[in-house]
């Protein structure tokens, strides 16, 4: 955990996450890069449009009983409306959430820049090996980043384009986004909405 | 909404030249239903184009075809309810209909939003309802086999998929279908649980579901107005059901009846015990050429009991001489000793008398004989359109009711187109309990068990389809 | 269902009265005397003579 002030309005900026690659501001919206050295300013963006969702930035609570804090988020629109990937601390490792239209998944294995094969060529149906690991394509997207708050694990820049998939391995939930620069996978499972309790 | 409104939504446009699109039919020979038949297809009036039902214009033409009953179901938009503890919300619909079907085969998916947030969808096809959610299988693998899907270890055919196409969307859905979007469905059981792959270009959908009563959805969307209705239905079904079981009940008694009756044939003993030959195929002469006849006299032997039913049975025994490719015409008479030895005056064991008066029989002025059966055997080949067949007819057996008991003879007469040995036709007489009557009534009752079975499942006050 | 019990009531026992009657069964004897008399007279009384029985194959497939 570190405290700072942002590169553009000054205001106190406390990371919390040591992972944390990008900040934003919450003051002036400022996408902050963390580095070792400081934070950088990568752009500034306007700040996320208000929708009603389990978590703000700062939430805390319990996920399937385990102890959690909602970081940050990135919001993608796409053809069906738009998502959140929440970027969460889960009992003091990293988990990532999503949001969409209401229903929730949460991811807690990360593989990060897999081989996969060229996605244009990706039908939903497929197998495909995700680094050493065979899943089923059940869906291939595309999304828009919208913006994102609060520190982030990953950083797209908003307008980026992002190829996702959603699919399915060994009885988990897999989800794939590939970017011009990298390709991620999660994997993890569906949560009710009891499974969370955010207090207050 | 006004007529140019209505016109607008009919104006579908043909994909080649942008023309009208009607209802129209295209008759065509099937090769498995082995004749000519005629089938629905979506027709440009411009450029004669023909959208048959692989085809989504063929949808839009027919969909008011395949939603007339829309609202003829259990849910509706916006319905609202608790089911086994969790809310749910009616969001919205599609409906689909069998590509392979001409006609309406449509089944609705309802899209419901819990307050688990899960998509959760209620399917109702035929009167049955399944709640079905998102599934993730431990392992799926739809693309290594041609012919299979592997999941968890079940393989399913991939020859048991068909299609649905969406004929109706309404209300809010998790995406933009379009009508006559086409989705490929496997429909399978595993471990007693129902599973569906749905699988369209763009995304493979995994459900797993379970059966749902009506009472249960009725109870759980609190749709009051149908409770009595519901409540009346099971009601009525289930006297339905106890009717047919109680006709089943005497189908069965009826078939006992039927067999005790059937195997209780006491056998008059000694029937051919003694016989007189007056005619030993003698050729006689008629209008249709000659033929040989014999005549024979059975008998005396005792038939017990008078007011019974007795059973004859002729026939040829075609060990002692088969019948073949040729006929034989027989006239079986009852006679009653008395009465043959009235007419003989008291001359019965005279065989040269009662010859006499036997090939005279026809010409007495009352009747001799108590009962008379004329029945003819005939063993024939041929060929028709189906080929060579080889046909006979080598028994004859009727009832009659006896009113006395006493001595009796029976006279034989046997006319063939070929010699045949008089041996050869035998008969039997055997007091019988008769159960045509109870044959009858089990096919009453058959009719009835069906009828109450078909109302047991098919029963309904209610304004939608309802299975059992 | 009370109903059905009434039903199959009825028709059991009908069955069995009928059954045990013999209706519909043809009477052998006094019945047969009664009615082959009848038609003799009634041929003798049109043609003048009793036409005697003639034996001939009904055949089922060829009707010869």
């Amino acid at each position: 955990m570190s405290s700072m002030n942002c590169s553009s309005c000054g205001a106190p900026v406390e990371i919390k996450n040591r992972f944390s690659k990008v900040f934003v501001c919450g003051y002036c919206s400022t996408h902050l890069k963390v580095s070792e050295s400081g934070l950088d300013i990568a752009g500034k963006y306007p700040k996320l449009a208000e929708f009603p969702s389990v978590f703000q930035v700062g939430s805390r609570g319990t996920i399937l009983g385990k102890p959690f804090a909602a970081l940050g988020r990135m919001r993608y629109k796409y053809q069906g409306g738009h998502y959140d990937e929440w970027f969460i601390e889960l009992d003091g490792e990293n988990a990532w959430f999503t949001e969409d239209e209401g229903t929730f998944t949460l991811y807690t294995d990360l593989y990060e820049a897999v081989d996969i094969p060229d996605i244009t060529s990706i039908k939903a149906g497929q197998n495909i090996m995700v680094g050493d690991k065979k899943v089923m394509v059940k869906e291939k997207g595309h999304a828009v980043v919208e913006g994102g708050e609060g520190e982030l694990y990953f950083y797209v820049e908003p307008g980026t384009e992002v190829v996702y998939l959603d699919a399915v391995s060994e009885g988990k939930k897999v989800s794939v986004e590939y970017t011009e620069n990298e390709v991620e996978m999660f994997a993890g499972r569906p949560l009710l909405k009891r499974d969370i309790v955010v207090e207050g | 909404m006004g007529a140019d409104d209505k016109k607008e939504l009919k104006a579908l446009k043909c994909a080649k030249c942008g023309g009208d699109l009607v209802k129209g039919s295209r008759s065509h020979y099937d090769d498995e239903e082995e004749e000519t038949v005629t089938i629905p297809v979506a027709r440009c009036i411009q450029c004669n184009t023909e959208y048959d039902q692989h085809t989504s214009e063929y949808y839009e033409v027919f969909a008011d075809d395949l939603t007339y009953d829309k609202d003829s179901t259990v849910f509706k938009l916006g319905l609202k309810g608790k089911l086994k503890g969790i809310e749910y919300e009616i969001i919205g619909r599609l409906r689909y209909q069998e590509e392979e079907e001409y006609e309406k085969s449509t089944w609705d998916e309802w899209v419901a939003v819990s307050e688990d947030g899960v998509f959760h969808y209620f399917v109702e096809e035929d009167g049955r309802i399944d709640s079905y959610e998102e599934y993730i299988p431990e392992s799926i693998d739809m693309e290594s086999s041609g012919s299979s899907i592997e999941f968890e270890g079940k393989k399913i055919k991939k020859s048991e998929g068909y299609i649905g196409r969406i004929v109706l969307a309404e209300g809010e859905l998790p995406w933009t279908p379009e009508i006559g979007e086409a989705t490929l469905c496997y429909d399978f059981k595993k471990d007693g649980l129902n599973y569906t792959i749905e699988k369209t270009d763009d995304e493979v959908s995994i459900t797993k579901g379970e059966k749902l009563s009506h009472g249960e959805i009725i109870d759980a969307f609190n749709i009051g107005g149908y409770k009595d209705l519901y409540a009346n239905t099971l009601k009525k079904r289930k006297s339905f059901r106890w009717e047919s079981r109680i006709y089943l009940a005497a189908m069965l008694f009826c078939l006992i009846l039927s067999a005790y009756s059937c195997l209780g044939d006491k056998p008059v003993p000694g029937v051919m015990n003694s016989k007189s030959i007056f005619m030993n195929n003698s050729p006689v002469n008629d209008a249709e050429g000659s033929v040989y006849e014999s005549q024979i006299l059975y008998g005396p032997f005792d038939i017990p009991e008078g007011d019974k039913l007795y059973n004859v049975s002729v026939q040829v025994n075609q060990q002692v001489e088969p019948l073949n490719l040729e006929w034989l015409s027989f006239r079986f008479m009852l006679v009653g000793e008395s009465r043959l030895n009235d007419l003989s005056e008291g001359k019965i064991n005279d065989s040269a008398l009662l010859g006499d008066i036997f090939e005279n029989i026809d010409a007495l002025p009352e009747p001799l004989e108590s009962y008379v059966i004329i029945g003819d055997f005939w063993d024939e080949e041929g060929r028709d359109s189906d080929g060579y067949w080889h046909e006979s007819d080598l028994s004859y057996d009727t009832d009659f009711v006896l009113d006395d008991a006493g001595k009796y003879y029976v006279y034989l007469e046997l006319f063939s187109n070929n010699k045949k040995d008089v041996n050869s036709v035998v008969f039997a007489i055997s007091q019988s309990k008769g159960y045509r009557y109870y044959i009858v009534i089990f096919f009453v009752f058959f009719i009835l068990w069906g009828v109450s079975k078909i109302r047991s499942r098919s029963y309904n006050e209610l304004p939608f389809e309802m299975s059992e | 269902m009370l109903r059905s019990i009434i039903i199959t009531l009825l028709l059991v026992s009908g069955a069995f009265m009928l059954t045990s009657k013999y209706v519909g069964y043809p009477g052998a004897g006094k019945e047969y005397f009664k009615k082959a008399a009848a038609e003799r007279k009634s041929l003798r009384a049109g043609s003048g003579y009793y036409l005697p029985y003639h034996g001939g194959s009904g055949s089922f497939r060829s009707g010869k």
